[in-house]
C-alpha cells in the first residue's frame, strides 16, 4: 500500500521537532555552550531542514540527541546506563528497496536487571540467577511499512552457569596473575604490541589461552511476554520457559573445533583463498535456544477469523544461528550469517491448521562481499505475518 | 549579485545541531592504555584471544558491539544474548582466572555476567564502553 503521508514533509517534521529540541535542551546549560547556541542561532533554519536529507546528517543529529534527552544527571556510574531507554531512530526500507517506500521509525529497547545473585561463589563454575524486566521493537510511522512489526514485552527470571572455558585443573598464585597483568601493562606500551602484532603480543595470547578449555553456557529463562504489533490489533501474551545454549572452544587450533561441521565449507574456503590450515572453528558452534510458550491468542483478530476459540495454546520454537568468517579482502573479514526460526503449535484445531497458521518457519541467510555488499536470500514467515515470502536480495551495508 | 557563502549548508547544520546536542562524556569511559580496564578488555577481545576483534588498542576504543566477530545481525534477540552472555561469562573468567581480578564490592559473577551481557547485546555500545563497565565490575590487581 501506498504511503498517505509524503516521506519529505515526515522527514522534515521531524527534522524541525529535532531542531527545536536541540535548542530547549540547551538552555539551562552551562555558559559553555553558549557559544553553541549562538552558532544554531546565525543558522538559516531553512538550511537545517534541508540538510537533514543529506547522508549521514540525520545520524548525526538524532543519535546524540535522543542520548541527551535520556540521560539524564543522575546516571553517574557506569552501570546506570543498562537501566536506561535505549532508543534509535531510523528509516525502514521496503523489501524491494525502492526509496519512496522508506519510512520513519524508531527502535527501542529498555532493559532492567531487578535482581542478580550467585548461587554458590565458592563454585568453579558458579551458577547466577537474575530477574529482569525487558522491553523491545520497532515502531514505523507507517505500520504497513514495518519489516520487523512484533513488539514483546516481557518479564524474565533467568538461571544460568557457564561450565568451562577455563581448565578446572588450572589454579595459579595471586602473585603470578598480578605479575601477567603488570607484564600485560608494560607491554600495550609498545606499538606493536599495542597493534595486535608481533613475538611479545603472540606470546602472551598463547600464555593467556592455553588453559582455556571448551566452555559451554545455558541459560533456562521462565516469561511472561506480551507480542503485538505495533498498533496492537494483533496482540497475545505469551508464557513459557526456554533454554538456550551455546558451546565454544576459544582456541583458534582445537580438537573440539573439528565437530563443527557447519564449519567446514568456509575452512575449506580459507583453506584454499588464504592459505590457512584447514582448521574448522570451536568459536562459531551454532547457537541454539528452544522455547515452550503458552499463547493467549485471544486478542489476535487473524486468528480469531479462522478458529473463534480463544483459549490458550501451547507453542513450541526452536531458533538457531550462525556466523563464520569465510574470507578476507582488503583486511576486512567476509562473513557468511545464516539464522533460522521455527515455531509450532501443539494440539492445533482443524481450521487453524488448514490456514497453515499452525506452524512457521523462518530462514535467512547472507554472504559479504566486497565493498560492503552482500548477497541474501530469506524464505519463510514468523508467527504474526500471514504472507510466506521467498526473497533474495543483493544488498548494500549502512550503518545508520 | 549576492556573494555565495562558502559554507557548506549540510556540513555546517550537522556540526552545529551534532555540537549542540553532543551527550555529556560518559564518567570512567576514558580510553587510555594506562586504564587496566582498557587494555584487558582490547587484549580479551584480540585475534589471538578470543579473536572478536581484529585492531589495534587505539583503533578498537571506537569499534561498536556491532562489529564484533560474535554479532550476527540475522539472530534472533534470543540468540544474540546467549552469545553475548557466553562470551561474558568467559571475559569475567579469564578476567578473574588469569588476570588477578576479584569482584568490586556488590559485584558478582552473576552482576558481571548480566551487565557485560546488556551491553555486547546493544549494536551501538563501543569497545570503550565495554571497558568501563568492566572497570565498574572487577578490581584489577593494578587497582588494589
Amino acid at each position: 500500500m501506498k504511503s498517505s503521508t509524503p516521506f519529505p514533509s515526515v522527514r522534515i517534521a521531524f527534522a524541525a521537532v529535532l531542531s527545536g529540541l536541540a535548542l530547549f535542551s540547551n538552555v539551562p546549560s552551562a555558559p559553555a555552550q553558549a557559544t553553541t547556541n549562538n552558532i544554531l542561532a546565525n543558522l538559516d533554519p531553512a538550511r537545517v531542514l534541508r540538510a537533514v536529507g543529506e547522508k549521514g546528517v540525520f545520524d548525526s543529529l538524532a543519535q546524540p540527541l535522543v542520548q541527551r534527552i535520556l540521560q539524564t544527571t543522575h546516571t553517574n556510574a557506569l552501570l546506570g546506563f543498562l537501566n536506561d531507554w535505549n532508543l534509535r531512530p531510523k528509516f525502514f526500507h521496503a523489501a524491494d528497496g525502492v526509496s519512496d517506500d522508506a519510512v520513519l521509525g524508531l527502535e527501542y529497547h529498555y532493559q532492567k536487571s531487578i535482581a542478580s545473585r550467585v548461587l554458590d561463589d565458592s563454585w568453579k563454575n558458579p551458577m547466577g540467577v537474575s530477574l529482569a524486566f525487558e522491553a523491545r521493537g520497532d515502531v514505523a510511522v507507517e505500520a504497513q511499512k514495518n519489516p520487523n512489526n512484533l513488539l514483546e514485552t516481557s518479564l524474565e527470571l533467568h538461571l544460568f552457569q557457564g561450565i568451562g572455558g577455563i581448565d578446572p585443573t588450572y589454579s595459579n598464585s595471586d602473585a603470578a596473575k598480578a605479575e601477567f597483568q603488570h607484564e600485560l601493562m608494560q607491554n600495550v606500551l609498545d606499538k606493536e604490541f599495542a597493534s595486535g602484532r608481533g613475538k611479545a603480543y603472540n606470546a602472551m595470547a598463547r600464555r593467556l589461552t592455553e588453559h582455556m578449555a571448551p566452555q559451554f553456557f545455558w541459560d533456562l529463562q521462565g516469561h511472561a511476554t506480551l507480542e503485538a504489533d505495533q498498533q496492537f490489533h494483533d496482540r497475545q501474551w505469551a508464557y513459557g520457559g526456554k533454554l538456550a545454549f551455546a558451546f565454544r572452544e576459544w582456541r583458534a587450533h582445537s580438537t573440539a573445533g573439528w565437530f563443527n561441521v557447519l564449519d567446514y565449507p568456509f575452512a575449506a574456503l580459507r583453506w584454499l583463498v588464504e592459505k590457512e590450515d584447514f582448521q574448522p572453528s570451536g568459536r562459531v558452534f551454532p547457537s541454539v535456544v528452544l522455547g515452550l510458550d503458552l499463547v493467549d491468542g485471544s486478542d489476535n483478530d487473524a486468528r480469531i477469523a479462522i478458529d473463534p476459540d480463544t483459549d490458550a495454546f501451547p507453542r513450541g520454537r526452536a531458533e538457531l544461528a550462525f556466523k563464520t568468517r569465510a574470507l578476507r579482502w582488503q583486511e576486512r573479514p567476509l562473513y557468511f550469517s545464516a539464522a533460522y526460526r521455527y515455531f509450532q503449535e501443539f494440539s492445533a484445531s482443524r481450521a487453524i491448521q488448514s490456514a497453515d497458521l499452525d506452524r512457521s518457519e523462518y530462514f535467512v541467510m547472507r554472504m559479504d562481499l566486497p565493498y560492503r555488499f552482500n548477497l541474501s536470500f530469506a524464505t519463510g514467515k514468523l508467527p504474526l505475518d500471514q504472507d510466506n515470502d521467498e526473497v533474495y536480495a543483493i544488498g548494500w551495508a549502512l550503518n545508520f | 549579485m549576492a556573494k555565495k557563502s562558502k559554507l557548506n549548508p549540510a556540513k555546517a547544520a550537522a556540526a552545529a545541531l551534532n555540537a549542540a546536542a553532543a551527550p555529556p562524556t560518559i564518567r570512567n569511559s576514558v580510553w587510555s592504555n594506562n586504564n587496566t580496564a582498557c587494555v584487558n578488555t582490547w587484549f580479551c577481545l584480540s585475534a589471538q584471544a578470543l579473536g572478536q576483534i581484529d585492531a589495534s588498542f587505539d583503533d578498537a576504543e571506537t569499534l561498536t558491539m556491532h562489529e564484533l566477530a560474535c554479532w550476527n545481525d540475522l539472530a534472533s534477540p534470543d540468540n544474540r544474548e546467549i552469545e553475548a552472555a557466553t562470551l561474558a561469562d568467559i571475559l569475567t573468567k579469564l578476567f578473574t582466572n588469569m588476570l588477578g581480578a576479584r569482584y568490586e564490592a556488590g559485584q558478582n559473577y552473576a552482576s558481571a555476567v548480566v551487565a557485560m551481557t546488556l551491553v555486547l547485546t546493544d549494536a551501538k555500545k563501543t569497545v570503550c564502553e565495554l571497558a568501563a563497565v568492566v572497570d565498574e565490575l572487577h578490581c584489577f590487581t593494578t587497582e588494589r
